[in-house]
């Protein structure tokens, strides 16, 4: 009976207690930082390693993106979203005819980044990929240099210069 | 001369040629008007204050985009709220449907007639010398239009909701009621501007003679009952969302929620100006060497803050339970108003004015 007594009591002082702290952390909230960004005005600062939009980075000293047409990132898509139309140049090497990306089924795994073997394609920063058509969203290879910039990009160019292929 | 109301009107009246005893219902009509345009004001920026309160508590921002930090966001949701089709369910009944609103916002307006913005008759609409009996009989109307919406949209939610608000307004009057009777006991008087007057002074010439100095449990017990009575969130289980989508006024659209809306909001600051005016001395000043600053603004001001304090609390605690809400307002909240009913009593025999 009395050990009941305590426990009301006790429950009572319990719930006074928590009630008032939980105040006085809401107060604190109050003044603290606010965390929205602004979105369109700001932007967020995108992380390293950040996997936007697939592209091709344009390499300078080639004058056009690196990709040799070996078809390795059609086959490791898993949406099967890229096609790469080639034929047989007169050097050997692969022309490429089309490059294409449907940018619309992408899940940015980022496979295709990893499967190709002379680093063509880069995950770019882009996130902002809404459109009004399902065309727009169908992005030939003239396109994907435009959004990829320049190879190799910006971060990596001072940390691992050289580096090139698989592992 | 001090200029008031029924002095301009007596003037424009006289040099219009105007009957003398047309004065007096046109002041009220001005009056009204000018109540209702300030609860308006009042509405719309306690909504925007709300909003701004719940985002910073939260670490957001609040409303920023319409006007000068968003000052005009609750306006332009006025105006979509107008500017809405107005629907009513087939199977409603038409005229208690439409009709509700109305019971529900007209009491929150017309208890703006007694509240003592200032010193003075021309601060208050009425000062009736039945104030605290007339704010307590007028605040248990809503109640009825309530239970009309929810029973004229013939909805299970709004039902339920109304039951609800029913059983909680109900229960929650009582304390509110028992704890404006201390107040009336120490002053002597149910007059809120005699209340007000009851607590001129200072105390070793530091503390204001409020009458919270003796009624810090009153005043907690009203703030409780007061936060059930504007169905704020910890006790807002009459709309809660997760539970009945809107409560009583899920069938209502347009204009009709709008009323809703302005009653619940209106009545926040009712509260919030009786309670200031019962406990926190009214439009007097903290210390009468502050007295430079006009009463109005130290009316508002602790009006503000205790509304402040409103929605800290509502944005901070979850909502009870049914059981538990009845379970505290019957044995909690009104054996203690009863016992500070008592205490009260003590300090009136033995402490005399």
């Amino acid at each position: 009976m009395s050990k009941k007594r305590i426990s009301y009591i006790y429950e009572w002082r319990y719930t006074v207690y928590s009630i008032v702290k939980g105040l006085i952390v809401t107060f604190v909230n109050l003044f603290r930082k606010k965390v929205t960004l602004q979105y369109p005005e700001v932007k967020w600062d995108l992380p390293e390693g950040y996997r936007g939009m697939p592209t091709l980075p344009v390499d300078e000293t080639k004058g056009a993106d690196r990709c040799i047409a070996c078809q390795a990132c059609v086959r490791a898509c898993p949406t099967q979203l890229i096609t790469v139309d080639s034929h047989m140049g007169e050097d050997k090497k692969r022309v490429i005819d089309s490059f294409t990306m449907n940018i619309g089924l992408c899940m940015f795994c980022g496979m295709c980044e990893e499967v190709c073997p002379v680093d063509a394609i880069r995950m770019s920063d882009h996130y902002e990929l809404a459109s009004f058509t399902r065309d727009e969203l169908l992005c030939d290879r003239a396109k994907l240099n435009q959004m990829g910039g320049v190879w190799p990009p910006a971060p990596e160019r001072a940390a691992e210069p050289a580096e090139s292929g698989t592992d | 001369m001090q200029i008031t109301l029924t002095g301009i009107i007596r003037l424009v009246f006289e040099r219009l040629h105007i009957p003398a005893n047309w004065v007096a219902p046109t002041v009220m009509l001005v009056a009204s008007v000018i109540v209702l345009f300030f609860i308006l004001f009042v509405v719309l920026y306690l909504i925007y204050g709300l909003r701004k309160i719940m985002g910073w508590i939260q670490a957001r921002i609040g409303p920023n985009r319409v006007g000068p930090y968003g000052l005009a966001q609750t306006i332009a949701d006025a105006l979509k709220l107008l500017a809405k089709e107005d629907i009513m369910p087939a199977m409603a009944d038409k005229w208690p449907f439409i009709i509700a609103p109305i019971i529900v916002f007209v009491p929150a307006y017309m208890v703006y007639l007694v509240i003592p913005f200032g010193k003075g008759g021309s601060w208050v609409a009425q000062d009736l010398s039945i104030g605290v009996l007339y704010i307590s009989a007028i605040l248990s109307i809503p109640i009825i239009g309530i239970i009309t919406a929810g029973w004229a949209s013939n909805n299970k939610w709004s039902l339920l909701g109304s039951f609800r608000a029913a059983a909680q307004l109900v229960s929650y009057e009582v304390p509110l009621a028992l704890a404006m009777i201390p107040p009336v006991m120490l002053a002597g008087s149910m007059s809120l501007q005699g209340i007000v007057h009851a607590q001129q002074g200072v105390w070793f010439g530091i503390f204001p003679k409020w009458f919270l100095a003796t009624q810090i449990l009153g005043f907690a017990i009203y703030m409780m009952a007061a936060l059930a009575e504007s169905n704020l969130i910890p006790f807002d289980i009459m709309e809660a969302e997760s539970e009945l989508v809107a409560g009583f006024n899920t069938e209502y659209s347009g204009m009709k929620f709008a009323l809703f809306f302005l009653a619940e909001f209106a009545g926040m600051f009712t509260v919030s100006a009786i309670a200031a005016t019962l406990f926190l001395g009214g439009w007097l000043p903290i210390h009468p060497a502050l007295s430079f600053i006009p009463p109005v603004f130290w009316f508002l001001g602790k009006t503000l803050v205790l509304i402040f304090v409103l929605m800290w609390i509502r944005s901070t605690l979850p909502r009870v339970r049914v059981d538990q809400l009845m379970s505290f307002g019957w044995k909690v909240l009104i054996p203690l108003a009863l016992l500070n009913i008592v205490w009260t009593g003590a300090v009136v025999l033995f402490f005399p004015r």
